[in-house]
C-alpha cells in the first residue's frame, strides 16, 4: 500500500533524477573540457551524476514520518500573488500602489480577520517606512506614485 | 605581546562611534526579532544585508553579527515568560524557564538567562580569539587540493551531522552547488543556466535564495498554523522588579557548574559544522539532567535547566565564527549568510582573512564583547517592552515581513527580476519543507560552490588532469578519509543488521 505522502515523495525523487539528468545533458552541452583544463560544463556534469545517483537512492530510502498539517495552498497562492503584484507594480505604478497591493493580498492570505482600519494603518505605515528608508536614505529608483498613473486617473495626458 | 596589540587594534575599531552605534542597532534588532516568533535571525540578516551596502564593511559585519547573537537573548525571554520560543534554539529554555515563571520566579529565570548567556558568549569569544588565528595560520599553507578537501569536508559534515535523511541533505548541498554555478563562467566567459535572463549573468543573489527558501516558505507555513488557533498567549508577567532577579547565595553557587559545562558543550558543537545552537542547547540540557543529583526537578523549574542550555546556545553561536573566520567555511546557514555578506562587501573569506584584514577580525571580536555587555544591560530593563512586542498580531507582522523581503531582494541590484527569483525560491522552499527536505545545506553549497570549482580547476591544471593529486599531501588524504567515513556512517546500522542476519542463517 502506498500512502499519499509516499507518492509525493516518490514523485519528487523522480523530479530530482530528472534534474540530475538535465544537468548531465547541459554539462556536456557546455563543453566538459579536458581533465587538465576543465571546461564550464565539467562541474555541472559531475553534480548531475551525483544528483541522479542520490535521487535514485532517495527513491529506495525508507521515508520518515510526515507533518500532518495539510498543505496551505490558499496561503501559498495569495502570497505568490502578493509578491508578484508588488514586483509587477513597483516600477510601473510606483511604490505606494505596489505596497498597498502587497499588504492587502498578504492580509487575505491570513485566516485571521483584520479590521479595515488596521489594514489601512499598516499600508500607510509601510509606505512611509519604505519611502524614508529605501527611497530617501538608500536611493532606490522608486517613485512614490508614478506620474503616468496620476495622469491616467485625472484623464489628462 | 602580539595578542595585546591585536586587541588594541580591535578596540580601536570596535570603539569607534560608527561601530558602537551599529553594534547597538544590531543587537537591538536581534533581540527584537529573536523575541518575535515567526521571523528568525536568518531572515532578518538577509533583509538587513542590502541596507548595509553603504556602510564600511567592518561596521556592516559588526551589525549583522550582532543581530545573530542578539536573537539568542530575545528568544529566551519569550521562552521563559510565555513558553513561546522566539527562536528554535531557545525552545529548551522553556522546559524549565516557563515553570519558573509559573512558580513566580520569572525574575530569577531571566537573570540566570542573562548571566548564563553572557558567560557562555564571552568564554566562547575567548576560544575564537585563541583558535581562529591558529587554525588560519595553519591553513595558510594549504594548496588548492587541500583547500578543496576542507571545503568538501565542511559540506559533507554539515549534511551528515544534521538530523534527518543524509541523502536528502546531500541532494540539497548539490542543489546549492548548482545554484552557485548560475551566471557567467569567469574562465570561459560562457553564461551557465541563465536561461537567457540578462539579470542572471551575475548569478543568483544570496539574498533571494535565503529569503525565498526560509522567509517566504516559513511564513506560508505559519499562516496555516495561525488558522488552527495558535495565537499568542497573553503574558502573565509584564513587569519584573529588579530585586526579584537576584539569586540567593546557594543558588548562585549551583549555577557555575551548569554554565561552564554548557559553555563547553556549546563551544564544541558550535565550532563543528552541521549542528548549531539548537543541538547544543538540547545536549547541554540532557547532560545537566544526567549529572544532576536531583534529575526529577528538571521540567518543574530547575535553575540548572535554564543556565546550561542558555550558556550552550550562546557559546555555540560565538564558536561558529571559528571555522567561518579562519577557513571561510560556514558551519550553518546564518554563517553562510554572513560569509555572503563579506563577499558582497568585497572581502575574500578564507585563511588569509585574519592576516589580510586584522582590523576587521579583531574589531569584530571586540565588538562581540561590547555587544554582549550591551545585551546584558539592554535586556533587563526592556523586558516589559519585549513582551508587548511579541504580542504584535500576526496579521500585521506578516505583511510587514513580506514587504521587507520584496523590497530587500529588489535593492540588491535594483532589478525586479530578483523579486521574482525570490518568489520562485519561496515556492521551492515550501515544497521542500512539505517533503521533509532541510533547505539549510543549499546555502552552504551556494556559498562554497564557486570557491570549490576554482580550487578543483587549479588542482587539475597543476597536476595536468591527474586526479590522484588529491592524494599527494597527507592533510588532503586525511580530510578526504574523514569525508568518506562520514558518508559511510549512516550505512553502519543497516550493515550491522545485515551481518547479524547473515550470522543467524
Amino acid at each position: 500500500m502506498i500512502r499519499k505522502n509516499d507518492l509525493s515523495e516518490v514523485l519528487f525523487a523522480f523530479v530530482i533524477i530528472a534534474f540530475g539528468l538535465f544537468l548531465v545533458y547541459s554539462g556536456i552541452d557546455l563543453s566538459i573540457g579536458k581533465m587538465s583544463r576543465i571546461g564550464p560544463g565539467f562541474l555541472p556534469l559531475c553534480l548531475g551524476v551525483i544528483i541522479t545517483v542520490l535521487g535514485i537512492g532517495i527513491l529506495f530510502e525508507r521515508q520518515e514520518k510526515h507533518l500532518d498539517i495539510p498543505p496551505n495552498i490558499r496561503g501559498l497562492a495569495l502570497i505568490t500573488l502578493a509578491i508578484g503584484a508588488f514586483a509587477a507594480l513597483v516600477e510601473t505604478t510606483g511604490l505606494f500602489p505596489a505596497t498597498a497591493a502587497l499588504v492587502i493580498l498578504t492580509a487575505l492570505a491570513n485566516h485571521e480577520r483584520i479590521r479595515p482600519l488596521t489594514l489601512l494603518g499598516t499600508i500607510i505605515g509601510l509606505c512611509v517606512v519604505g519611502y524614508l528608508l529605501f527611497v530617501a536614505a538608500l536611493q532606490l529608483p522608486f517613485k512614490p506614485i508614478s506620474p503616468d498613473l496620476i495622469s491616467w486617473f485625472t484623464g489628462t495626458n | 605581546m602580539e595578542l595585546l596589540s591585536n586587541l588594541a587594534l580591535g578596540m580601536e575599531t570596535a570603539f569607534s562611534y560608527d561601530a558602537l552605534l551599529y553594534c547597538f542597532i544590531g543587537v537591538s534588532i536581534g533581540t527584537f526579532v529573536g523575541a518575535l516568533p515567526g521571523i528568525g535571525p536568518m531572515v532578518t540578516i538577509s533583509v538587513a544585508l542590502p541596507l548595509t551596502f553603504g556602510l564600511d564593511p567592518t561596521v556592516a559585519l559588526i551589525m549583522l553579527a550582532g543581530i545573530f547573537y542578539g536573537a539568542q537573548y530575545g528568544g529566551s525571554i519569550t521562552s521563559i515568560l510565555l513558553n513561546l520560543p522566539g527562536t528554535a534554539s531557545t525552545a529548551v529554555t522553556a522546559l524549565d524557564g516557563y515553570p519558573m515563571t509559573k512558580n513566580g520566579r520569572a525574575g530569577l529565570a531571566l537573570f540566570i538567562n542573562a548571566v548564563a548567556s553572557f558567560c557562555g558568549s564571552s568564554l566562547a569569544v575567548l576560544l575564537v580569539m585563541g583558535f581562529a588565528p591558529t587554525i588560519a595560520d595553519f591553513a595558510l599553507g594549504f594548496n588548492s587540493t587541500e583547500y578543496f578537501s576542507v571545503m568538501l569536508l565542511g559540506l559533507i559534515a554539515a549534511c551528515t551531522m544534521s538530523n534527518g535523511s543524509t541523502l536528502k541533505a546531500l541532494v540539497m548541498v548539490a542543489f546549492g552547488l548548482v545554484l552557485g554555478i548560475v551566471g557567467l563562467d569567469l574562465n570561459s566567459g560562457v553564461p551557465r543556466f541563465t536561461f537567457g535572463f540578462l539579470g542572471l549573468t551575475e548569478g543568483v543573489s544570496l539574498i533571494s535564495i535565503a529569503m525565498g527558501l526560509f522567509g517566504i516558505a516559513e511564513i506560508v507555513t505559519k499562516l496555516a498554523e495561525s488558522k488552527n488557533g495558535g495565537s499568542a498567549a497573553e503574558p502573565k508577567v509584564t513587569h519584573v522588579p529588579f530585586r526579584d532577579m537576584l539569586p540567593k547565595r546557594d543558588e548562585l553557587r549551583r549555577l557555575w557548574g551548569p554554565i561552564l559545562r554548557g559553555t563547553g558543550i556549546g563551544s564544541v558543537i558550535g565550532a563543528l559544522p552541521g549542528s548549531g545552537p539548537t543541538v547544543a542547547a538540547f545536549m547541554a540540557y540532557a547532560m545537566e539532567k544526567k549529572v544532576s543529583r536531583t534529575p526529577e526537578k528538571f521540567g518543574t523549574g530547575a535553575l540548572e535547566g535554564v543556565a546550561a542550555p542558555e550558556a550552550a546556545n550562546n557559546a555555540s553561536v560565538q564558536a561558529a565564527f571559528i571555522p567561518t573566520l579562519s577557513l571561510g567555511i560556514p558551519g550553518d546557514v546564518v554563517m553562510a549568510i554572513l560569509l555572503g555578506a563579506m563577499i558582497m562587501h568585497g572581502i575574500i573569506p578564507g585563511p588569509q582573512f585574519i592576516s589580510a584584514q586584522p582590523a576587521m577580525f579583531w574589531g569584530l571580536i571586540v565588538s562581540f564583547w561590547i555587544g554582549n555587555v550591551m545585551l546584558l544591560i539592554l535586556n533587563l530593563p526592556l523586558i516589559g517592552l519585549l513582551v508587548k512586542i511579541i504580542t504584535v498580531p500576526a496579521r500585521i507582522l506578516y505583511p510587514v515581513v513580506i514587504f521587507f523581503i520584496c523590497i530587500g531582494s529588489y535593492s540588491v541590484a535594483n532589478n525586479v527580476l530578483d523579486v521574482f527569483v525570490t518568489l520562485v525560491f519561496g515556492l521551492v522552499g515550501y515544497l521542500l519543507l512539505r517533503l521533509n527536505y532541510n533547505a539549510a545545506p543549499v546555502l552552504l553549497g551556494f556559498i562554497l560552490g564557486p570557491m570549490m570549482e576554482e580550487n578543483l580547476r587549479r588542482s587539475l591544471v597543476i597536476s595536468r588532469g591527474d586526479l590522484t593529486v588529491f592524494l599527494d599531501r597527507p592533510v588532503s588524504v586525511g580530510l578526504l578519509l574523514v569525508c568518506l567515513l562520514l558518508l559511510l556512517m549512516p550505512l553502519r546500522k543497516p550493515l550491522m543488521r545485515y551481518i547479524r542476519m547473515a550470522g543467524q542463517r
